[in-house]
Order: structure tokens, then C-alpha cells, then sequence
């Protein structure tokens, strides 16, 4: 009886709505349909991925867009917010879509090294540590890889990397440390660091702006799909498939998609796909969502990619976690101040001044875990602060101690064999040369005579994806025929043959927020 | 599919109450409104309890009426947050949707997809969902009356869904709606300040300004997101 009359009164209640509140309702649901465009498309989508696969199945074309969107960018690393900024124009809605619940990827977390040869502070000179020019760096990125890497993608890179510094400090309220360090494989002081010591510094500079002039960040939401018709050339994309939640809608790209969803360190599966040797044991520098879907979906609709067997190990990870914290980047940052790398049986293994590619190779074949950064008080300030040093030291990261001797006991290394090599490290250095392994010695260094000395564990993690994405110099997706796919841009980690089979450390920032610049602003020319 | 339209009617019951807030909505509470309604329209607590006055707390005020319309009159939603008559609206959903005997939203809200929902003879509307988000609303209703989840802890602290999600927008809550109970922030961050690692206080990341869900999920199970990177961190929930 009482059911019945449940019924009945849902019964009214769906009936009943012309009370006036509901009007108002009705009218905005309209206003809200209209405003989701109604142009339809239909027939099947292009997918030339394995069909095998459940992420490449079949595909239609979807009847209806659910959102309009003019800039949708793919990532919210230095290079999506770097796009994002540069393509809010007036009138122009641009939208991050990051599928992690917080903001900024691999580019929050990094280590806040910086390489450009040239600042608006001008540190190289204030601080009297050399000279250097675009062409200096361009050809150190060139020969750091290997000369994979394309020269005219290079160039790009190291001219306009001061620009972006200066940029950032001026429009973002980035601060920068009063240091300069000469890190692997670089032949100058170039690598600058932010006042934060990580990327934030970076990526809070160019989130105010990017914000500042409009740019909405959707976190939780993820791109599972791109929509193009065929692969003609001339075939734009049309529009997207995200997911938020268990919730999937399709987006009407009117302008342009940017690609800048990162590299694939964290993808197991695809970075031992194309690199056998990189075997999922290694720990990983990355953030969890470091994985390579993106490429695959670009792929499915005709990007080239290349490169991808090119992966590289950051040599002083943390070596129970692979985690690449704070203390993990002094001996980043040492060699050009004096830094030496030792063995478990207390020896040098390898020339300081080398590539990570080589100081990790080195590490492996020593065949013993970890090796050891050494240091000494001098050397802080140079490097970093002592507040961070003490820090380290709570958290058993570094270690320190009075006299080598001591130092040698806390690591449990022979002393008499590590003392040998720190006397003979500085006997090379007054002497000014290596005989041992060829390090270039440079003024700036500093030799290990006074404590109190200090240590830290590190070995090698994977840490950088350097192939991806083909893209020209406009930051243009490239497909298959050579051609670009119209509306489609990427940046950043995501793209390939900018670093070649090994990325100089401090290149990675300049090369996001360069080009990702760049697509943000040729974005707004292709829609 | 009958359960379906239940839960939305319960739904429209709490989100009315709601809706009920703010001067807009008192403002159209207006007697002349009120006269439009008619009275089969009205929703009453008499329609299922014959006695209604003995389901009233001991310590209520004697009423004379069941209508909603009356209730309100002292027990309108007052916005978003802690404020006590809030409760009215948690404690009325948890009682009713608790036991599962009814769950009938309609009994009690009116709703049609794209349309806010009401309190059935009372003006003022809550938010204005599509049937889909009408089911969600009303599947997690369900579900907060007796979770273990922290919706749960909030409903039977007198906290109803629309003290969080003001207006009726569905979807994440900012950090300023928490922080309006539970902050400032600077005293979440010494509440958490490990004795150890001072930096390792997960209300001061190194991520800068989280959002406070990414690990007080509400409707499912809260998670330490800084174990994802730091699995060895020694970080727990109180
Ligand atoms: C620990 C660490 C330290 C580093 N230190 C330095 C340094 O000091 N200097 C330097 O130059 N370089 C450094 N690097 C390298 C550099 O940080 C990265 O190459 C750079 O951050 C990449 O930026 P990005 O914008 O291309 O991608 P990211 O910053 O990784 O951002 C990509 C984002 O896209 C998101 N995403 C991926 N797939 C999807 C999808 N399907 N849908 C939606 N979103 C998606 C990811 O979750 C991620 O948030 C470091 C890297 C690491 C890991």
C-alpha cells in the first residue's frame, strides 16, 4: 500500500515541472546544449595501431562533441604550461590536461639545473668563471649525444635558452642561486640553478603565467584517444577522447592539440621494447606517471617517432630507491668544482667530467653497489647550501666526517687505499693533469686537503627518454611520409632527436620551455 | 530503475534543504510563491508517519504542522559549512536512507533531468543535474549512510553533502571549502610535522599547494600519496 504510493508520488513529481524555478532551469540546459556544438561526425577513425591491442581498438569517429575547446594541451610539465602561456590569446580558451591529481610531472620534481649560456644577471661573468656562446653549447649537446641530435633543433635550443631564463624571471618571479656550475659533458659554467633547488621553482614561475593569462589546469584527466579521419595530409586532427574518473567525453580541438605529456622512463614494458638492456630492475628517477601512452596514440594516427632506444641512467640515484632527491644532484653538480667519484675498494673509476651515458656504464662495470661522491666544506656554497648539506646528513643521505680516515670507515672502504687516491686526485690537480683517467682540470676547482670531508651513495637509475616524437622546427608533429599532421604540436620529453643518444643534464628544462613556447604560439596560428 | 528514482527523490530532499540557504532563496519564499504550490505538491512528514510528532526529539519545540514548509522556517540551510541546523538535513537523510526503508527521493524532492532539485513544496532549487549526475548523487548517498569512508564520518557529524558542495556542483572540492572547517593550513602543517624529518610533513610538500582530496578522498578510500615515490616514508592515517 505505501509502495503504491511512493509511485504515485514520483509519478507527480516527474510530471510536475512547470513551476517557475524550473524555467529558469530548462533554459540553461539549453544554453548549455547549444554551447556543446552539434556538428557530427561519423565513420571510423584512423587507428594504424595493432588491433590486437584493447588500447587500439577499433575506433569510430564520434557522433557528437561534448566540449569545444580552441588550445587543449596534453601534460602540465615545463612544456604544457610553457604552451599554455604563449597560446592564451584573447579569446582563446586553453586548457592543461594532466591525469595526475597534482600539477607539473617530471618537471616539479627535477633538480632545478638550468643551461644557458648567458642570463640577465649575467653569473658567468659576475662570478669570473669563463666564457661561452650558443655555439659553444650547441656543439657540446651535439657531441654529448653523440650527433644524433639535429643541428637545427639544437640550435634552437641553446640561442633561445637565455630568452626563456629571462622570461621566467621577469613574468614569473623565478629567483636563481648566485652560483654557476660546469656540469657533465658541458665545456663551460652554464648550469644555473633556482633558488628552490628543484623544478618547482621553474614550474611556479610558469604556472603564474600561464594562469595569469587564462589557462585552466584539468587534473585527474587523461587523453585516452586522438580523432583524425584519415592520413592524408592535409587531414587535421579533429578532436580528443579524455577520461576523468570512469567518466570518458569526447573534445572538439578547435585550433590545436599540443602534445607535452613527458618521456617513458616508468613504462617498463615500452622502454625494454625498444632498449632490451634497460631491464625493469633498474630503479627509476621518474614520477609514476612517466609512461609512454601519448606516443602510442600519435603513433596511431601517423607521427613519426625516433630515437626510442635511446634512454639514459642518471648515475647518482639514490641507490635503494632510485629516487633523485636533493642530496642525488651535488654530485651533479661538483665535478667543475673538484668533486671525486670512488669505488667500494676506494678508487677513482672513471673521469668525473664524463656524460652520464659513461659515469653510469663505469658505475655498472665497477660490478660492486654503490659508488661514492666525495666532497669537502669548501665546495658547498659552490654547489649548494649548507642548510640542504645538514639536512642530508639527518636523513643518513651524506655522511661526514673530520679526516679521510674516518670518512673511509663510515663507508667501509680500505682508508689507506682511498686516502691514496684523494692524495694523488689533488696532486693531479696542482699539477694539472689526469694521468690516470684525463680529467679537465679547471681553475675553479678545489682540491681535497681540508675536512671536514663528505660522502654520498649513488648509482645509476633510468631517468630520460631522449626519443619521442618527430617534430620540425615549429614544433609540428611530423608523420610517417614526412609530412606535418595539421593541428597537431608536441614539446618536451614527449619528442625525440633533440638530445641523440644522450642528454647533457641542465638541457632538459631549456629544451621543454623553448619549444613548448614555441608550439604554444604556432598553435594559435593553425586553428 | 524504481530504486533509482527513490534515491533521487531522497537526494532532492537534502539538496533542497540546501537550496533553502542564502538570502536568494528566502528572498523567493515569499508568501506569494508559496500560494502557487499546490497542496498535493506539498511534502509532508505525515504521509508516512501517522504520528509524526513522536518522531520528534524529546526536547523539540511542540509543532503544529508536518509540512516542509515549516520545518524550514526554523531549519533552512544556512549556506555551506558547520552550521548547526545544517544537521537537520544530514540527521533526515541518515535516518531515512540508513535503514533502507526509504529511499524514495520523490517522497520527499522533486527533480527532472537538466533541473535543479527541490523540496517538495518548498521554493528554492539545488543545483541542476542530468540523470546521470542525479543517479551518482543519489548512488552515493546511499553509500555514505554507512561507509567506512570519510563522507560517512562528515554526514554523522550533522556535515550534509551540500555543506561541501555549495550550489550543487558536483565534483572536487577546494581546498578553501576544507580549510573553512579544518584549517588554517599552518596548523595542519605542525599538527603533521614529523619529530624526525621536518620536511617530510605531508601538509608541506616539496609539490608546493596540493589539493587536500588528492588523499582525504571521500567517497572511497583515502590514500598517502607521498608513498607513491617514498614507499618507505613511515606515514599513516590517525
Ligand atoms: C628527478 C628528476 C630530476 C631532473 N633534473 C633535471 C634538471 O635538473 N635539469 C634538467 O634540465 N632536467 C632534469 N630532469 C629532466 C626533466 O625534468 C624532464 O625531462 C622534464 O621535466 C620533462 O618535462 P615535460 O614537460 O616534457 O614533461 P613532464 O614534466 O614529465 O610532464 C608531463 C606530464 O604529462 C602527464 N601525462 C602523461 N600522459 C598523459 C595522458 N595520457 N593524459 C594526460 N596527462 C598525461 C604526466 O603525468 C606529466 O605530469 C630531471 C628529471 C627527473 C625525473
Amino acid at each position: 500500500m505505501k509502495e503504491k504510493e511512493e509511485n504515485k508520488q514520483s509519478g507527480e513529481a516527474i510530471e510536475s515541472i512547470s513551476h517557475p524555478n524550473f524555467e529558469i532551469s530548462r533554459r540553461a540546459v539549453l544554453q548549455g546544449a547549444a554551447a556543446l556544438g552539434v556538428a557530427t561526425i561519423s565513420g571510423m577513425a584512423l587507428n594504424l595501431a595493432n588491433p590486437a591491442e584493447a588500447e587500439a581498438a577499433n575506433r569510430v569517429m564520434p557522433k557528437k562533441w561534448d566540449e569545444t575547446i580552441d588550445v587543449v594541451i596534453v601534460g602540465s610539465g615545463f612544456a604544457g604550461l610553457s604552451a599554455a602561456a604563449e597560446a592564451c590569446v584573447k579569446g582563446s580558451k586553453v586548457v592543461i590536461l594532466e591525469k595526475r591529481p597534482t600539477y607539473g610531472g617530471n618537471s616539479i620534481i627535477n633538480g632545478g639545473e638550468f643551461n644557458a649560456w648567458d642570463d640577465e644577471l649575467h653569473l658567468r661573468k659576475q662570478l669570473n668563471l669563463g666564457e661561452d656562446s650558443p655555439d659553444q653549447h650547441k656543439n657540446d649537446t651535439l657531441k654529448g649525444g653523440d650527433n644524433y641530435g639535429f643541428p637545427e633543433l639544437v640550435e634552437i635550443l641553446t640561442s633561445k635558452a637565455p630568452e626563456a631564463l629571462n622570461w621566467m624571471i621577469d613574468n614569473g618571479g623565478l629567483k636563481l642561486r648566485e652560483i654557476l656550475n660546469r656540469t657533465g659533458g658541458h665545456s663551460a659554467y652554464r648550469t644555473h640553478t633556482c633558488v628552490e633547488g628543484v623544478g618547482r621553482g621553474y614550474t611556479e614561475a610558469i604556472k603564474k603565467i600561464a594562469e595569469g593569462k587564462g589557462a585552466e589546469i584539468r587534473l585527474n584527466t587523461a587523453l585516452t584517444w586522438i580523432w583524425r579521419k584519415d592520413s592524408d595530409a592535409q587531414t587535421p586532427i579533429e578532436g580528443i577522447e579524455i577520461q576523468t574518473g570512469n567518466k570518458t567525453k569526447n573534445i572538439k580541438v578547435r585550433k590545436a592539440l599540443i602534445l607535452t605529456s613527458g618521456g617513458f622512463s616508468r613504462d617498463i614494458k615500452m622502454r625494454q621494447s625498444f632498449n632490451p638492456s634497460i631491464v625493469p630492475e633498474f630503479n627509476c628517477t621518474n614520477q609514476p606517471g612517466a609512461t609512454g601512452e601519448v606516443i602510442r596514440y600519435a603513433q596511431a594516427v601517423g607521427a613519426d617517432a625516433l630515437q626510442m632506444a635511446f634512454i639514459q641512467l642518471y648515475p647518482y640515484a639514490e641507490p635503494e630507491t632510485g629516487i633523485l632527491d636533493t642530496p642525488a644532484v651535488y654530485p651533479f653538480r661538483g665535478p667543475g668544482y673538484g668533486i671525486v667519484y670512488v669505488n667500494k675498494m676506494g678508487k677513482r673509476f672513471v673521469n668525473e667530467m664524463e656524460r652520464r651515458d659513461v659515469v653510469s656504464m663505469a658505475q655498472i662495470k665497477t660490478g660492486a653497489k654503490p659508488t661514492y661522491s666525495i666532497f669537502n666544506e669548501e665546495m658547498i656554497p659552490k654547489m649548494g647550501t649548507k642548510e640542504e648539506v645538514e639536512k642530508g646528513i639527518q636523513k643518513g643521505r651524506f655522511i661526514r666526517a673530520e679526516t679521510l680516515a674516518d670518512l673511509a670507515a663510515q663507508l667501509q672502504i680500505p682508508a689507506d687505499v682511498f686516502q691514496e687516491t684523494i692524495s694523488n686526485h689533488n696532486k693531479y690537480l696542482a699539477e694539472g693533469k689526469d694521468p690516470e683517467f684525463g680529467r679537465q682540470f679547471t681553475k675553479a676547482m678545489i682540491p681535497l686537503t681540508n675536512g671536514p670531508f663528505y660522502a654520498i651513495a649513488q648509482w645509476p637509475a633510468v631517468h630520460h627518454t631522449m626519443g619521442g616524437l618527430r617534430i620540425d622546427k615549429d614544433a609540428q608533429v611530423i608523420d610517417i611520409w614526412g609530412n606535418p599532421i595539421q593541428k597537431l604540436f608536441a614539446a618536451g620529453e614527449v619528442t625525440g632527436g633533440i638530445h641523440g643518444a644522450n642528454r647533457l643534464g641542465g638541457n632538459a628544462i631549456p629544451d621543454c620551455i623553448v619549444f613548448g613556447r614555441i608550439a604554444g604560439v604556432n598553435a594559435n596560428k593553425a586553428g | 530503475m524504481k530504486n533509482a528514482w527513490q534515491c533521487l527523490v531522497w537526494c532532492i530532499f537534502v539538496l533542497s534543504l540546501v537550496v533553502l540557504g542564502g538570502e536568494n532563496q528566502l528572498q523567493a519564499a515569499n508568501s506569494k510563491q508559496r500560494q502557487q504550490i499546490k497542496p498535493a505538491k506539498r511534502a509532508s512528514c505525515i504521509k508516512c508517519h501517522d504520528q509524526w510528532s513522536d518522531i520528534l526529539p524529546n526536547t523539540h519545540q511542540l509543532v503544529q504542522n508536518a509540512r516542509f514548509e515549516a520545518c524550514m522556517q526554523c531549519h533552512a540551510p544556512q549556506g555551506w559549512g558547520m552550521a548547526p541546523l545544517n544537521k537537520f538535513d544530514a540527521h533526515l537523510h541518515l535516518t531515512h536512507l540508513s535503514n533502507k526503508t526509504s529511499e524514495n527521493c520523490f517522497n520527499c524532492h522533486q527533480w527532472k533531468p537538466g533541473a535543479g532539485l527541490t523540496l517538495l513544496g518548498v521554493p528554492g532549487k539545488y543545483g541542476a543535474f542530468t540523470q546521470e549526475e542525479f543517479n551518482a548523487l543519489r548512488q552515493i548517498y546511499l553509500s555514505a549512510v554507512d561507509s567506512r569512508f570519510l563522507d560517512n564520518r562528515h554526514l554523522t557529524q550533522g556535515v550534509s553533502c551540500s555543506a561541501c558542495h555549495a550550489n550543487g556542483v558536483i565534483g572536487q572540492v577546494r581546498n578553501s571549502t576544507c580549510l573553512s572547517c579544518h584549517g588554517p593550513m599552518e596548523t595542519l602543517v605542525e599538527k603533521t610535522a614529523p619529530q624526525q624529518h621536518p620536511d617530510r610533513n605531508p601538509h608541506k610538500s616539496h609539490l608546493g599547494e596540493i589539493d587536500c582530496t588528492v588523499c582525504h578522498m571521500q567517497h572511497g578510500p583515502q590514500k598517502i600519496y607521498c608513498l607513491e615515490c617514498h614507499p618507505k616514508f613511515d606515514l599513516h592515517f590517525k
